[in-house]
């Protein structure tokens, strides 16, 4: 590989296992994901899949049993510290800085980075209502906002936003979508975002990736696989193969490839939406 | 401008697709207009910048729009189509579905013809201006 066209990605897994106990209990179990740089992937799994592992394991808090994780071609478990300055997390809690405002929170944060972006900052803070209010007064949807202002301040490369939109209303959510593709046009920033809302990823992702039993089991551009699913509605005719189903509901079935199915030609194929999607593939 | 729906299955680059060759047709956008740069839709909107490039670079290259560094994509002269190729779409998965239900030929013609009588006049009904 030709090393100065090809830049390594910003996080690339490789074969990754972990887990929480001494025993063999694996959380991820071999999981590979390397992400294209500029672009927003989505990030789906069921219920303790593994999604906060992972990003744990790629922010290098958790070390890999086996395997490789790697930020921008560094070992993520001991990255260099201008490595991990191009990382931005948002994790489920908001770390308590309650006594503080808002203000005089990011101020101490922004303190400690040189390329601090408070025009940027202050932009959002004012978009978003939050100047000069006491974190502790805040609903959590609005400490939530906080928690991105704190990891995109310092301008980083890599955003990892780990189920950030889950406590903000609809409104507040549209908001916080709006500034992640805001930030990904302008800077070229590469997002992984973990969330139950489908509908959202369908919104700004690029690509997605489904963790089911400790491994990635699609990774694709959304396009992509929506243009290689069908859901079938069939009225009497032949069974489809049952490889080709990835779930079904009646007389209907979601279908890969449904053209290469063998089926009457007059069957009708509609198009699939994500939730579907990543129902049937995390049911196998 | 665009309104799209994530949640409905169609891929939203398609969504675009369509809706601007629709506007193109019902001629709400001419030859010459620009469309919006890829920034504003992708940042007003909240949808991936990548998948409004996907889009205008289809609508380039079926020669419905040229790529003006500097200015954007603008319509271009002959890109204003027959009308029926944006009815197309609709027509050909009613005729899916009659067919599917056993609906004959002449009782879907007959059907058409009369909801055809009912709209109160043959000239063009003016499209909601989206806002």
């Amino acid at each position: 590989m030709d090393r100065r066209t090809d830049p390594p990605a910003p996080l690339a897994l490789n074969g990754v296992s972990t887990g929480y106990d001494r025993t063999r209990n694996l959380v991820l179990d071999g999981a590979s994901l390397e992400l294209p740089p500029g672009t927003i992937t989505g990030l789906l799994g069921r219920n303790g899949s593994g999604k906060t592992t992972l990003m744990r394991v790629a922010l290098g808090l958790m070390r890999a049993r086996t395997g490789a994780a790697k930020l921008f071609g560094a070992d993520s478990w001991d990255s260099p510290a201008e490595v991990r300055k191009r990382l931005g997390y948002v994790s489920q809690a908001f770390p308590s800085f309650g006594w503080m405002t808002v203000d005089a929170c990011l101020a101490m944060i922004g303190a400690h980075y040189e390329d601090w972006d408070q025009t940027l900052i202050d932009g959002l803070k004012r978009d978003w209502h939050l100047e000069n209010r006491k974190i502790a007064k805040l609903s959590p949807g609005d400490q939530q906002k906080v928690a991105i202002l704190l990891a995109v301040g310092h301008k980083p490369d890599l955003l990892l936003l780990d189920e950030p939109a889950a406590s903000l209303d609809p409104a507040a959510r549209r908001d916080f979508l709006k500034a992640v593709v805001e930030l990904n046009t302008d800077r070229g920033q590469t997002v992984l975002l973990s969330s139950h809302i489908t509908s959202d990823i369908e919104r700004v992702a690029s690509h997605i990736a489904i963790l089911h039993g400790g491994r990635i089991v699609c990774h694709e551009a959304l396009d992509d696989i929506k243009e290689r699913v069908g859901l079938v509605t069939l009225t009497g005719s032949p069974w489809p193969p049952m490889e080709k189903i990835l779930t079904s509901h009646g007389n209907r079935y979601w279908l890969w490839n449904p053209d290469e199915c063998g089926l009457a030609a007059d069957v009708r194929v509609d198009d699939v939406v994500l939730e579907d999607l990543f129902v049937g593939i995390t049911a196998r | 401008m665009f309104s799209l729906n994530p949640s409905s299955g169609v891929p939203i680059y398609r969504q675009i697709v369509q809706q601007a060759r629709f506007a193109i047709a019902s001629g709400r956008v001419e030859p010459g207009d620009r469309l919006p740069s890829v920034r504003t839709i992708a940042t007003r909107l909240g949808i991936n910048p990548m998948t409004v490039s996907k889009a205008y670079s289809m609508l380039e290259r079926a020669g419905v729009v040229v790529r003006h560094p500097g200015i954007g994509m603008v319509v271009s002269d002959n890109g204003a189509e027959d009308p029926v190729e944006a009815v197309a779409a609709d027509a050909q998965s009613l005729v899916r579905t009659a067919k599917q239900l056993g609906v004959s030929r002449t009782k879907l013609v007959a059907r058409i013809n009369k909801l055809w009588e009912k709209e109160w006049t043959d000239e063009p009904i003016p499209l909601r201006r989206s806002r």
